[in-house]
């Protein structure tokens, strides 16, 4: 039974051209970027823009990581990092609700909205903070990140992400008031 | 009356305390301490009960065809990337125009001449990188570069401009746009939140106010002194993490 390659052996390959290590890498990663994508930007449609452009950056810029974090980490920063300047690069406009749109041939279409949906309330009052507050709640509190991992991920003190996760949801509960 | 320690009860609320009795005690004895725990707990349980998000197939198979789409276009390794001819010269033009630019705008500064556009000052605010020399009539884009004067009640000197992300904000475009009084329906930025309002404080920026209802491009905190006509009202730009004064525009 083989082992599975590490992280710096699995990106080394990626660096050598290796296209199905790339791929490998993607399926471990893609669900939870595209997760985290989701969170922040606010619907499918440019989530799964954020999620291309993080891969691309993923592939480009491979050989300059050199194993001081976990690959998860260092691919969920350039996450983060992509959405942001998205964010700075896009129109802002008010966000609609995850669209309900099914892909008749995709009968897991349904089941992958459906259960990660946000109720209406909680997804106006998380859009509505500001976005190093909702990234801190995404990753903690929706994603299940340590706050030393969203430390990490950031590339900020820890104090500095459990202040942005506790104003954030004492914002948010200011926000919604009667709906919780 | 005890001091309201709204982080230690937040973490409680987390349960990512080991000893939470001092934590359980304020609750059970503070009703403020007791809506702040009942507030995060409820935020929490919404939002510790949402599965993560995956993608559908379809969106899967969309992510993964335009990413090699895009990939095949790309050397094979990203270890060997070439650099078109073309590009180099593109680059080398821009460094060129850079250079040009910024000579113009210093012997500008030094000659007191005239007719800096704005444009160099949008270029320039890219080249600051720490303080530049103040110039009383920035506001009327007469003057080279931007003044970079910190305002703060405590101190005056250079300023503290954090990272490289603020150095290419167009700090009197902004400044411009909020004397102009132009809105936008996104205010979300610059919600008139208890801890931003704290964050103005904090700076020493006891007599300025928050602008609303304007679309930051900076993620900094944007603020103008009240009292005065807002036509000439400094405007001050915070950065949100730690209150410092990043800019002012006189």
């Amino acid at each position: 039974m083989t082992t599975p390659p590490t992280d710096i052996e699995l990106v080394g390959r990626v660096v050598s051209g290796d296209h199905e290590a790339f791929e490998a890498m993607m399926r471990q990663h893609e669900d939870r970027v595209f997760s985290v994508c989701l969170r922040i930007m606010g619907d499918r449609e440019r989530a799964l823009d954020s999620t291309q452009e993080t891969f691309l950056t993923v592939f480009r810029k491979a050989s300059q990581f050199k194993g001081d974090s976990a690959l998860g980490t260092w691919i969920y920063r350039i996450a983060v990092n992509t959405c942001y300047d998205q964010l700075r690069r896009a129109k802002r406009r008010r966000t609609d609700p995850i669209p309900d749109y099914l892909d008749p041939v995709d009968p897991t279409a349904e089941n992958a909205i459906d259960s990660a949906a946000l109720r209406p309330e909680i997804r106006t009052a998380l859009d509505e903070l500001p976005k190093e507050f909702r990234t801190a709640i995404v990753l903690s509190d929706i994603e299940g990140m340590s706050m030393s991992e969203v430390s990490e991920v950031l590339g900020i003190p820890v104090g500095t992400v459990k202040s942005r996760v506790f104003r954030g949801r004492r914002l948010m509960a200011q926000r919604l008031g009667n709906h919780l | 009356m005890h001091k309201h320690d709204l982080d230690l009860i937040a973490e409680y609320a987390g349960g990512n305390l080991r000893d939470d009795s001092v934590a359980r005690a304020l609750v059970e004895s503070c009703d403020t301490c007791a809506a702040e725990f009942n507030a995060q707990q409820a935020v929490l349980a919404e939002l510790r009960g949402v599965e993560p998000a995956r993608l559908t197939q379809s969106e899967r198979a969309q992510l993964h065809r335009d990413l090699w789409t895009d990939l095949r276009a790309q050397p094979a390794s990203p270890s060997a990337r070439p650099v078109p001819g073309w590009r180099n010269w593109v680059f080398g033009a821009a460094a060129l125009m850079f250079v040009a630019v910024a000579l113009v705008g210093v012997m500008n500064n030094i000659s007191g001449g005239d007719a800096v556009s704005e444009t160099f000052n949008e270029i320039g605010s890219g080249l600051n990188s720490g303080p530049t020399a103040s110039d009383g009539d920035s506001a009327d884009g007469e003057a080279g570069m931007e003044s970079a004067d910190t305002t703060t009640a405590a101190e005056e000197g250079s300023p503290q401009i954090l990272g490289d992300e603020y150095a290419a904000t167009p700090f009197l475009q902004i400044a411009r746009q909020v004397r102009g009084g132009a809105s936008s329906d996104d205010s979300e930025d610059f919600a008139y939140e208890r801890f931003q309002l704290d964050c103005l404080e904090q700076s020493g920026l006891i007599d300025y106010e928050l602008v609303g209802g304007f679309e930051s491009i900076t993620e900094l905190l944007v603020a103008v002194h009240a009292g005065t006509d807002l036509a000439e009202a400094p405007v001050a730009f915070v950065e949100p993490e730690s209150c410092i004064v990043v800019h002012t525009e006189d």
